[in-house]
């Protein structure tokens, strides 16, 4: 047997806790965040390397053989949450047609990007063969430019000090597939985020190509 | 044993809260903030200056020899949260390519965003070398223009303004905080020499303003 209650205001207003018709209890929240003196949430910003080495930055590889994998790992402490991915691709020529770096043809494999769980492999992008692809895996974000030069920077200064026409895409976890908080990769598992090359990217690419990804978000350290 | 209860509407209309076969409750959050009358937000802008001075905002200095930092600082009482830096950089001739401030070229180390807390120094961005670097580390907002003008003011001398959201980009809800009666801080460092007409346009200009709140 259960007992019907009032929720009331603790400095004795005498104000009540509404429910309306639906049953839904009316809430309010606050605009500031709560004082907590914990030290729980650190900046976490990482390029994709090879195979998780923490060096290895450009994906201008060659991945037709043997799928070449650039990632990053969980942590065995804190948790971290990938909330956007920073996606810089350039070439000399590089456009939103068939191609893919300045390769003029698009991949014949495609690129994958997933992410990697007790669930097994997670797809987030399959078949990334053009320029193209990323730009709409990202939803067009950010959206700048007009006619031959939507969504591209002429002339643009990558990593390595390569200069070419580039696109830098933003794919946006909480926006885009409704992680709140973004993608985690849960402290102390082998979780990671993966970017699969299945291309000879290294022999395809235009001149002056550049390709890397970095990983933005927080850990947050247990309580 | 636990005593089981049901909340029930305080207005007597007999309405009761539902819990869905989940466990959850129905909630519906009101569209206004709550009345509060407490005092305890106060609206935070301050450029990052050098050694925190309070003063000297322009970064164009020389950082090639000792490193100089531009930094805004915890204060005693207020936690402070950095929601957004605004960033500015202007030179006759700046562009997207190899060019930071009108240089023409990259920078040979780069500037480095970070903050300081108790965990040491956690870094935002490093190897700033170009314009470019800036806005990439500001995920290309706030994104307009067009060719070679995307991202760059053309009226009066051009400019870049990237703008980084830290709640957007790091998943930091209400912002970066530099924790009250700390030495936290937050710190743009310039390791090359920014001196107007050196390496950079003699019309050169570089400065960053941090935004946000301070709660009481």
């Amino acid at each position: 047997m259960s007992r019907n209650s009032n929720i009331i205001d603790g400095d004795g207003t005498g104000a009540y806790l509404k429910v309306n018709e639906g049953g839904y209890v009316l809430t309010q929240s606050s605009g500031l965040p709560p004082k907590d003196d914990r030290d729980i949430q650190i900046v976490y910003r990482k390029f994709l390397t090879l195979n998780g080495d923490g060096t290895t930055t450009s994906m201008l590889v060659d991945g037709s053989t043997t799928p070449q994998l650039f990632y990053v790992e969980a942590s065995p402490n804190n948790d971290i949450y990938i909330t956007s991915l920073s996606i810089v691709v350039q070439a000399t020529g590089i456009s939103l047609g068939d191609d893919f770096a300045g390769d003029t043809t698009g991949l014949s494999n495609g690129c994958r990007l997933y992410y990697e769980d007790k669930n097994g492999e997670i797809n987030i992008g399959t078949n990334l063969t053009t320029n193209f692809d990323l730009i709409r895996l990202c939803q067009g974000n950010p959206g700048f430019g007009d006619n031959a030069n939507a969504f591209k920077i002429p002339n643009l200064a990558g990593k390595g000090g390569k200069t070419a026409d580039g696109y830098i895409p933003v794919l946006d976890f909480p926006e885009i597939f409704g992680f709140n908080y973004g993608l985690r990769l849960q402290r102390g598992t082998t979780n990671k985020l993966v970017f699969e090359i299945n291309d000879n990217i290294s022999g395809t690419a235009g001149l002056n190509a550049g390709f890397n990804i970095i990983v933005y978000g927080f850990e947050r350290k247990p309580d | 044993m636990s005593i089981k209860v049901r909340i029930e509407d305080g207005d007597g209309s007999g309405n009761r809260a539902k819990v869905t076969e989940g466990g959850y409750i129905y909630v519906q959050d009101s569209n206004i903030p709550p009345l509060d009358d407490r005092d305890l937000q106060i609206i935070y802008r301050k450029n990052l200056t050098l050694n925190g001075d309070g003063t000297t905002t322009e970064m164009t200095v020389d950082g090639s020899t000792t490193p100089q930092l531009f930094t805004i600082n915890a204060i005693p009482e207020k936690d402070i949260y950095i929601t957004s830096l605004s960033i500015f950089v202007q030179a006759t001739g700046i562009a997207l390519g190899l060019d930071f401030a009108g240089s023409g070229a990259a920078l040979a180390n780069g500037c480095r965003l970070y903050y300081e807390d108790k965990n040491g120094e956690i870094n935002i961005g490093t190897n700033l070398v170009t314009n470019f670097e800036f806005v990439r580390l500001c995920q290309g907002n706030v994104p307009f223009g067009d060719a070679a003008n995307a991202f760059i003011k053309t009226d009066g001398t051009p400019a870049i303004f990237p703008t980084l959201s830290f709640k957007k980009v790091f998943g930091f809800q209400s912002g970066l905080r530099l924790l009250r009666n700390t030495t936290d801080k937050l710190v743009l460092e310039v390791n090359d020499n920014l001196t107007p007409g050196t390496i950079v346009a003699a019309d050169a200009s570089f400065n960053i303003i941090a935004n946000g709140f301070e709660l009481k």
